[in-house]
């Protein structure tokens, strides 16, 4: 069977990117949350009292019974468990780490969510489920959920 | 006196010395000059110095920084109801000398409170330009109009059957579905078929920045051999001054840039021949 030839004479690769500018709004309940991870240091939750469920990162409604929670804010241990993990092991700007490292869903004492983050401090191979860890916040803030910096192992 | 969302100009001067913030000023010595242009504008100097800060009006000879602005975007900014990076890059404000001193400037001074306005809670909103890189393999027919582009000329192709004259060149007629070798130039020039102006402040793709507006993208026949029922028109922007002006059937000419490389900015924009 003959094969078609193509003339490649013209063939070239133009480099590009695609730049948009982007907003996220935290609302109401996660600026309150943010804002006391910058300032206080300290990671809030709400609790719906119907389910005696606590919600962290908090939000605004229970997902169970549609209770309005932002009126019911607790405040939570700086310390949980992994709860899960896993590690990731490739390299990209919009990252907020470098490869390879461990994003764990934790779940801290006092909370029955989990909620994912950074782990430091430990060799992404030596990381278990059920390992205690413990918030440590960043020195700079940024306004982000990065201002609780990592958890460590403790 | 003008205001502007219930604020003039010179309560915002009036009331700097007291929203001053020694402790954010520490080692600062800088003289800030503010030439605010519309009603209820004016110029002023703020002198930063020693922890203490004076606001005089008229301007200083000798600025560390002058920054020039509309009235109603010095009132908004100083308010917070205007994005101060929206509005800078958008070329609102004019900024001459130390760039860093402006932004400096921003950080000593508690923000302007109109009368009996309430402390407002403090919401969060995250701001970012995430840049992808993009690769675009041209293949062998936009290819060679890009490589065109590098000659300041304009390839498009034909197609074998319909005689078709496709601009920018596809692989095959859109009508016919063959595949279409025959090239030829069109233009450089042309006549203006429409405009379509845009007022909303939409992102350069290649930039994130916001563009200026309006800005208008332009509908263009060039010139070219056959019937002008067979030839497809082409659109690029068309330069800023001429949208006032512009209407149907123009003569345009392109404008290139100054080295061209065979790529997406070799072409700026057509102009109005005059
Ligand atoms: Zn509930
Ligand atoms: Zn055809």
């Amino acid at each position: 069977m003959a094969t078609h030839k193509e003339d490649t004479r013209y063939c070239f690769v133009q480099e590009g990117k695609m730049a948009l500018p982007n907003q996220y709004f935290a609302g109401r309940v996660g600026s309150k949350f943010i804002i006391s991870l910058r300032d206080k240091k300290k990671i809030l939750g709400v609790k719906c009292n119907k389910c005696n469920k606590v919600f962290v990162p908090p939000r605004e409604y229970c997902e169970r019974c549609m209770s309005r929670l932002d009126e019911n804010w607790v405040e939570l241990s700086n310390e949980g468990v992994i709860t899960n993990y896993t590690v990731v092991h490739y390299n990209d700007k919009h990252l907020p780490r470098k490869a390879p490292y461990i994003l764990a869903l934790i779940k801290l004492d006092g909370a029955d969510t989990s909620f994912p983050h950074i782990v430091e401090g430990i060799e992404p191979n030596k990381v278990t489920i059920g390992m205690k860890v413990k918030a440590v916040f960043a020195e700079e803030t940024t306004n982000t959920i990065l201002d609780l910096d990592h958890f460590e192992p403790m | 006196m003008a205001e502007y969302y219930g604020v003039t100009v010179e309560d915002i001067f009036n009331t700097m010395e007291e929203r001053f913030r020694p402790d954010k000023a520490e080692g600062i010595d800088m003289t800030i000059g503010y030439d605010i242009a519309g009603e209820g504008g004016g110029k002023w100097t703020i002198t930063v110095k020693d922890q203490t800060c004076s606001v005089k009006k008229g301007l200083a000879s000798k600025c560390t920084v002058v920054m020039r602005m509309a009235a109603q975007n010095f009132v908004g900014l100083n308010l917070g109801k205007i994005d101060a990076v929206s509005i800078f890059t958008a070329g609102k404000v004019k900024i001459e000398g130390d760039m860093e001193a402006a932004g400096t400037s921003a950080k000593l001074f508690k923000r302007f409170k109109a009368e009996g306005a309430e402390e407002a809670e403090e919401l969060i909103r995250l701001k970012c330009v995430p840049s992808i890189d993009q690769r675009f393999a041209t293949g062998p027919i936009m290819g060679r109009f890009f490589a065109g582009l590098k000659e300041r000329k304009f390839y498009a192709n034909k197609c074998p059957k319909c005689g078709r004259v496709q601009i920018p060149p596809r692989e095959i007629c859109a009508d016919c579905r063959v595949r279409c070798t025959e090239f030829v130039e069109l233009g450089p020039k042309g006549n203006l078929l429409l405009l379509d102006i845009c007022y909303y402040a939409s992102p350069d793709p290649l930039t994130g920045e916001v563009r200026e507006t309006p800005y208008a993208v332009a509908v263009v026949l060039l010139e070219g051999e056959g019937p002008v029922e067979k030839r497809e028109s082409f659109t690029h922007f068309i330069k800023s001054s001429d949208i006032e002006r512009a209407n149907f059937g123009d003569k345009i000419r392109p404008v290139w840039a100054k080295e061209c490389t065979g790529g997406f900015d070799d072409l700026l924009y057509f102009e109005i021949e005059d």
